[in-house]
């Protein structure tokens, strides 16, 4: 809207700005071919800064994965060799499937605790904006931060968490080793993600319970409906738009985890929690491998656009 | 049910007691931060937790 008004007075300006000489009217077609490079002249700054940092090493990127390259020395060019590697590479193979694990069990955790705080503070209860907050302080706060402080909290010796375990009467043989124990490391990553984000999604969720006509609610009630009858009858079908945009969303951040991971276990212990990018990140800047890091980048970039085709192919078909 | 001229709603009590709750698991790790932030680190993990240190630092 702001934009078309500022592109109508740029070229009103322009048109009165022109010599005599150009007093004849201009044709059709010299008109809008004006306005074009006006708008074309809007966009400019924002696309070339696009262009130069996103778009160009993007492009770059999926060149390198059919080069090798170490970062100093001269770029050779590779053909296949760094896409047969991956079959071979064990420590691939694991970050995939914990990629997918992290992915499976974290969207629908995170989905429904987010759905099921937005239903809670949807109800009218004093204090409303003060509960949304503190669900929502997580999201903001600093992710090495807050980090650290779970690092602490669950360390497995003398953290809070496991003290309290303690004296709730857990064997201390038996005590959840969190972040340095193989089976718990998942676990304590996807605990800590789902608890970061859900105040976000929480919010999104608000927003999509407030825009369901309450009308449904009294016709349902009328129809004898009880509360439960009402939410799965109701308030999830009128927030499918809502949970399919959160399902995407939530879907692409978890094939993306990094820094968490980074922050928590980095990808210990063992490989218990390697991940896709954080092998990535393995491999080119420790490895300094950039080529095949950029076909690991590459893997990662087809799949998250599979599953986010699928998604809208399903959505499509309800 | 009324007690003393309030009326007391089971539903209500028990959705602020899960809100009330939850808000707590969730503001946790920042109380234990700040609590944390004023102690010596060779305190920071004596237990039970001292929530507000004596002789903060």
């Amino acid at each position: 809207m702001s934009t078309s008004h500022a592109v109508a007075a740029a070229g009103e300006a322009a048109t009165a700005a022109a010599p005599r000489r150009r007093s004849k009217v201009l044709t059709r077609r010299q008109r809008k071919r004006r306005e074009a490079l006006v708008a074309y002249s809007f966009i400019a700054p924002n696309f070339v800064g696009f262009a130069v940092f996103t778009l160009g090493p993007v492009v770059f990127a999926f060149a390198l994965a059919f080069m090798h390259w170490d970062g100093s020395n001269a770029i050779t060019f590779a053909g296949l060799d760094n896409f047969w590697r991956l079959f071979e590479d064990k420590a691939f193979i694991t970050a995939f499937w914990n990629t997918i694990i992290y992915t499976a069990v974290s969207v629908p955790a995170t989905l429904v605790c987010a759905l099921g705080l937005a239903v809670l503070l949807n109800s009218k209860i004093a204090g409303r904006n003060f509960f949304r907050t503190a669900m929502f302080f997580p999201y903001v706060a600093s992710l090495v931060a807050v980090a650290v402080v779970w690092n602490m909290m669950f360390n497995p010796e003398m953290g809070p968490v496991n003290m309290l375990l303690y004296t709730l009467g857990l064997d201390p043989k038996n005590m959840p080793g969190w972040a340095a124990d193989r089976h718990w490391a998942m676990i304590t990553v996807i605990l800590f993600g789902v608890w970061k984000s859900m105040g976000y999604y929480m919010v999104i969720y608000l927003a999509g319970l407030q825009g369901i006509n309450s009308e449904l609610y009294e016709a349902a009630g009328l129809d004898g409906a009880n509360a439960w009858q009402k939410f799965v009858h109701v308030t999830l079908p009128q927030l499918a738009p809502t949970t399919f945009f959160v399902t995407v969303m939530l879907t692409i951040q978890s094939f993306k985890v990094f820094d968490q991971i980074y922050m928590i276990t980095q990808g210990g212990p063992g490989t218990s929690t390697l991940v896709l990018v954080y092998h990535i990140y393995n491999e080119a800047f420790i490895s300094w491998d950039l080529g095949y890091s950029s076909m690991i980048a590459l893997v990662l970039f087809v799949l998250v656009l599979a599953v986010t085709i699928l998604q809208f192919r399903r959505q499509r078909e309800d | 049910m009324r007690t003393g001229g309030y009326r007391i709603n089971l539903p209500i009590v028990f959705l602020y007691v899960v809100i009330i709750g939850i808000t707590v698991i969730m503001l946790l790790p920042f109380a234990w931060m700040l609590s944390a932030s004023l102690k010596l680190s060779r305190d920071v993990f004596v237990f039970p937790i001292e929530w507000i240190p004596s002789e903060p630092r």
